[in-house]
C-alpha cells in the first residue's frame, strides 16, 4: 500500500472512534442508576438521583486494598484508592454510562444505567 | 551466544525497561485505563527491524518480566504480557511486508494490537464487557501514540550501523 493510503485508512480509523464515541454520549447520556461492583459481584446500587447528602462507601479487597467511593447528588467517583497507579481516582466523577469507573488492580468497576435491571443485563458474561 | 550478539540484547532490554520505567512515573493526563505512550514499543520496533523475530522477542519478554518486577504490581503482566504478545503477533510479520520507510504504520498497527490485547485482558480479568465502552478511545489513542513511537523508530534507521547485528 502506498503512503497516501495508509494515511486515508488511519484518518478513516480516527474518524470511526469519533463517531463510535459520539454515538456512545449519545445512547448512554441518561440513567442515574449507579452500580458497584467488585470482581463482578454487584456490591451495592445507588440512585444518584435520591442522594441528597454525600457519603462515602469503602470497596475492601485482599490484602488490604481499599478504594473509598464517594456518592453524591447526580456523580459518583472514587475518592483515594490504595493501588498505585490512580486512574480511577484521577478519572473523577462519572455523571452518566458513557464510560464506566475502573480500577484494574482492585476488580473494582462502577457503571451507571438506566433502571437496576440494565445493569443485570450488562454484567452477564 | 556470540558475545555481541548477548550485548546487543542486553542494550535494546536495558533501553526497553529505562524506557518502561521512565514512562510509568509520568502521569497520563488521559483518565482512560490503558492509554500509554509506550515508549518501550519503539525498542521492539528497532529489534524487530535491526535484529529479527526472535531477538525481539526475546527482549519483548525479558522486559515485559522485568518491568513488572520493578513496578511491583504483579497484576500488570497480564496486561502487558496480552497487550505485548498481541502487538509483536502484528508487528514481525508488519515488519518485513513493509517497506521501510513505512515504519511508522506499524508503529500503529503494534499499538491498536496492544491496545486490543489490553482491553480484551480487561474484559476477562475484570468478567465484564462494560470496559469495552473505553474500545474508541483506546483505538483514537493507539492511532496517535502508535505514530509517535513508529516515527521514533524510523529516526533510528540513520543509526543502524551501530544497532544492528
Amino acid at each position: 500500500m502506498k503512503t497516501k493510503h495508509w494515511i486515508l485508512l488511519f484518518i478513516g480509523l480516527v474518524l470511526v472512534a469519533l463517531l463510535a464515541q459520539l454515538l456512545l454520549t449519545h445512547f448512554r447520556s441518561d440513567g442515574t442508576i449507579a452500580t458497584i461492583y467488585h470482581q463482578n459481584i454487584p456490591l451495592k446500587t445507588i440512585d444518584l438521583g435520591r442522594v441528597d447528602t454525600p457519603y462515602t462507601f469503602t470497596v475492601t479487597g485482599e490484602g488490604g486494598a481499599e478504594n473509598v467511593v464517594l456518592i453524591e447528588s447526580g456523580q459518583i467517583s472514587i475518592q483515594s484508592a490504595t493501588c498505585r497507579d490512580q486512574i480511577c481516582v484521577h478519572q473523577g466523577p462519572i455523571r452518566d454510562g458513557t464510560h464506566p469507573i475502573v480500577c484494574l488492580p482492585h476488580r473494582v468497576v462502577i457503571q451507571i444505567d438506566r433502571r437496576p435491571d440494565d445493569a443485570a443485563d450488562a454484567v452477564g458474561g | 551466544m556470540p558475545i555481541r550478539r548477548l550485548t546487543l540484547l542486553a542494550l535494546y532490554t536495558t533501553i526497553a525497561l529505562t524506557l518502561f520505567v521512565a514512562e510509568a512515573q509520568i502521569p497520563v493526563p488521559v483518565p482512560i485505563p490503558g492509554v500509554k505512550l509506550g515508549l518501550s514499543n519503539i525498542v521492539t520496533l528497532a529489534a524487530l527491524l535491526f535484529l529479527g523475530r526472535k531477538e525481539a522477542g526475546l527482549i519483548l519478554t525479558a522486559r515485559i518480566l522485568l518491568g513488572a518486577l520493578l513496578i511491583g504490581v504483579p497484576s500488570m503482566i497480564l496486561f502487558s504480557a496480552a497487550g505485548g504478545l498481541l502487538a509483536f503477533l502484528v508487528m514481525a510479520p508488519a515488519v518485513k511486508l513493509l517497506p521501510r520507510a513505512q515504519i511508522w504504520v506499524v508503529g500503529i498497527l503494534g499499538a491498536i494490537a496492544h491496545n486490543t490485547g489490553q482491553l480484551l485482558m480487561a474484559v476477562v480479568y475484570l468478567r465484564t464487557t462494560t470496559v469495552l465502552l473505553f474500545a474508541p478511545m483506546l483505538l483514537l489513542s493507539a492511532i496517535i501514540t502508535g505514530c509517535i513511537t513508529g516515527l521514533a523508530a524510523k529516526q533510528l534507521l540513520r543509526y543502524e550501523s551501530w544497532l544492528a547485528r
